[in-house]
């Protein structure tokens, strides 16, 4: 099909490699909101959601999409994203029909056929759990009416059905038996299950889920975070204050949500959720930093006096934290968060706590003791100290020198102040400096 | 003390204190601090009060003191507050003597009382002023007003209740002092007035042109505070120029005052 014809501007979207014949774009309920998101559906391979990699919003990029030899430039450019993906031209609109169909007209076009992105954005294609895809069927039925007090045994089919109700796609992806039965398998891995005949009945569980993101959380610790979130949520959080933070870290657990969804929508750097099963294949983050966030995270986050215990339950509770924050539906998500702190929870993060009370107590005093003479607060701490002191000094300087010059004022010089001088010309306008001679 | 040891770049011997009393008095009220220049002329001095839209300038002629003696140019730069508070422990006809050193630090005042032996000293910081000296040109004014000064400064006191500011009209009439404020208008006309018994209240006019000015009765209030200092004041005009009010002192010594004329918003 014809790009042209479609609305929108085209986009430029990364693949995983040797796709099946039966690879489609489809549209599906995000796990989060609920929304119509576009997901790649790959038979054989599981399902791949769209990032987008973007450049910040104020560096203005754009695309210029030409023929075969953009076509390898930009492969080339992408070269640290490690793997090859196939760099396909396709919009959103063209997606639902047969996406694939039309890579061999874009790599033909000539140069001069070229196409200009007015935003130069990176969608790219990384796996997702099929758990996230069926977590909304529970939602539905736990948060319509009673939140998670009365759920019911539900069958496979029941719960599908559901979603599909929400995605108009997913009944697409069920009709693969392969996928079909990765999604059961995730279900139970969450669910408590009865047998009902020949039937399995469903029922979700929120211990055996958090479990599963317990799970997927620590392989994403053992990967490594992205270098930005490393640096802001973990550095940042528990380093004792040099310079001082606009937020007080006691309310960290409640701020990482919103600032991850921050970091998602900015889009320079992105964590896929990384599944256990077989669903996915192996390479499942495509962020900016992720390559580098390997090898880096270890040596250069722990200054002695902070245990690495601490960075890596820090580091566990950012990952929970962003999974639950952008997978799964809200209703679900507040009992996961409470489950989390309460005794039950299957990670104790007591001692982080703890510290990051510590840490929050310490800069508030920081910040109260450099309120005190200072309302700039951009000075760091250490010029804090002496920068202070003389200028406190030379404030103490000037009110003295002020009120001597009060005292030396006479009661006349007091009340002429007062005098409107409005039209009056100065002296100077009048007689010139000096010996200047005016004559009127 | 100093100045026993080494002698004094200036000494000057005034007959009676109240001169210098009054005349510091007198401009204390528009000026903080400010230097007085002395030379072997005698003694000047010339400031600006803070908004710069007036302008004191005093000469103290060698002629007033006796002796008078500077043997280089030097600036005392003088809080008049300061200055003010030592010159009330003299008594009026005690004898004053100004002495400083060659760049002072302080300046000397000795008051001896005419009656008494009683000798008081007194030495005031100097201050370093950095101002501003203007050039003022001797000029020929459109209209020069002899008065009593005690009648200007009635006429000012009495305006002022009224108004802000003062219409000062001269033709060949008559001088015409008016103001118009919240509560109603006023006006004061004076006549040129030959008094024979009593000259220090003969009202004279002198007038080439016709002028139409108006000032800031405040500063003008501030300024009649030198009225003390002469039985006459010397109110020359011309448009578009500074008032000059003029109080003359013995031995061509005297105290002008400068003021800008209020342009543009008349009342």
């Amino acid at each position: 099909m014809d790009a042209l014809s479609c609305d929108g501007p085209p986009k430029l979207i990364i693949l995983p490699k040797d796709r099946s014949a039966g690879a489609r774009i489809c549209t599906l309920a995000h796990p989060r909101t609920s929304n119509p998101s576009r997901f790649l559906f790959e038979p054989e391979k599981g399902i791949y959601e769209f990032t987008k990699v973007a450049a910040p919003k104020s560096t203005y990029r754009s695309w210029l999409i030409g023929g075969r030899a953009r076509h390898v430039k930009l492969k080339a450019g992408l070269k640290s994203t490690n793997g090859t993906r196939s760099v396909e031209r396709s919009q959103s609109a063209a997606s639902e029909a047969s996406p694939s169909a039309d890579i061999e007209h874009t790599t033909e076009r000539p140069i001069s056929d070229g196409y200009v992105i007015k935003n130069a954005e990176i969608m790219v294609a990384t796996p997702i759990d099929y758990l996230f895809l069926v977590l909304t069927s529970f939602t539905t039925s736990s948060s319509a009416k009673s939140p998670s007090s009365k759920r019911l045994f539900l069958s496979a089919d029941d719960l599908f059905e559901r979603v599909s109700e929400k995605s108009k796609h997913f009944n697409q992806i069920l009709g693969h038996q392969k996928s079909r039965l990765a999604m059961e398998e995730r279900m139970q891995a969450v669910c408590v299950m009865v047998d009902a005949g020949d039937e399995k009945m469903y029922r979700l569980s929120d211990e055996k889920l958090l479990n599963e993101l317990v799970l997927k959380g620590k392989a994403i610790v053992e990967r490594g975070l992205p270098n930005t979130m490393e640096e802001r949520f973990i550095r940042k959080a528990l380093e004792t204050p040099v310079m001082v933070l606009k937020r007080g870290e006691g309310s960290m657990s409640e701020a990482t949500p919103s600032q991850t969804d921050t970091l998602m929508s900015e889009s320079t750097t992105s964590e896929s959720v990384h599944p256990q099963t077989s669903t996915t294949t192996s390479d499942s983050t495509m962020s900016v930093g992720s390559a580098a966030t390997e090898i880096t995270i270890p040596d250069d986050t722990a200054p002695p006096p902070i245990p690495n215990e601490l960075y890596h339950l820090l580091r566990m509770r950012t990952a929970l934290s962003y999974m639950i924050s952008s997978y799964i539906p809200p209703t679900l998500a507040s009992a996961l968060n409470t489950l989390l702190s309460s005794p039950q929870s299957p990670i104790d993060f007591e001692p982080l706590n703890e510290r990051l009370a510590s840490i929050a107590k310490i800069r508030a005093e920081a910040l109260s003791s450099r309120s005190l003479g200072d309302f700039s607060r951009k000075r760091s701490m250490y010029e804090e100290d002496d920068v202070a002191e003389t200028r406190a000094e030379k404030k103490r300087r000037k009110e003295e020198e002020e009120e001597k010059k009060k005292a030396g004022e006479s009661r006349g010089v007091r009340d002429l102040k007062k005098v409107d001088t409005k039209g009056m010309k100065k002296m100077s306008d009048f007689f010139g400096k000096a010996a200047a001679v005016k004559n009127k | 003390m100093n100045a026993d040891q080494r002698p004094p770049v200036l000494e000057a011997r005034l007959e009676q204190a109240n001169l210098l009393k009054k005349v510091v008095d007198a401009i204390k009220d528009l000026v903080q601090d400010c230097n007085f220049d002395c030379n072997d002329s005698g003694v000047a001095l010339q400031a600006m009060d803070n908004s710069h839209v007036a302008l004191v300038s005093m000469m103290l002629k060698a002629e007033s003191f006796s002796p008078f003696r500077c043997d280089r140019n030097i600036a005392l730069g003088i809080n008049l507050t300061s200055l003010m508070k030592v010159l009330r422990c003299a008594q009026n006809e005690d004898i004053l003597t100004l002495k400083a050193e060659d760049a002072p630090d302080v300046v000397n005042l000795v008051f001896e009382s005419s009656e008494s032996d009683r000798i008081s000293e007194y030495d005031i910081k100097l201050m370093d002023i950095d101002q501003e000296h203007l050039g003022i040109p001797e000029t020929e004014y459109a209209a020069t007003i002899t008065m009593p000064s005690a009648e200007f400064q009635r006429i000012c006191r009495d305006l002022m209740a009224l108004s802000e500011s003062v219409a000062i009209e001269a033709t060949k009439d008559g001088v015409k002092f008016s103001c118009s404020g919240d509560i109603g208008n006023g006006a004061v006309t004076l006549r040129s007035h030959q008094n024979v018994d009593k000259p220090e209240l003969n009202v004279d006019i002198a007038l080439s042109e016709p002028v139409a000015l108006t000032f800031s009765l405040k500063y003008l209030v501030n300024f009649c505070k030198a009225s003390g200092l002469s039985n006459s004041v010397k109110l020359c005009l011309s448009n578009e120029v500074p008032l000059l009010v003029e109080y003359t002192l013995a031995s061509n010594s005297f105290l002008r005052f400068y003021l800008a004329p209020k342009i543009g918003d008349e009342e």
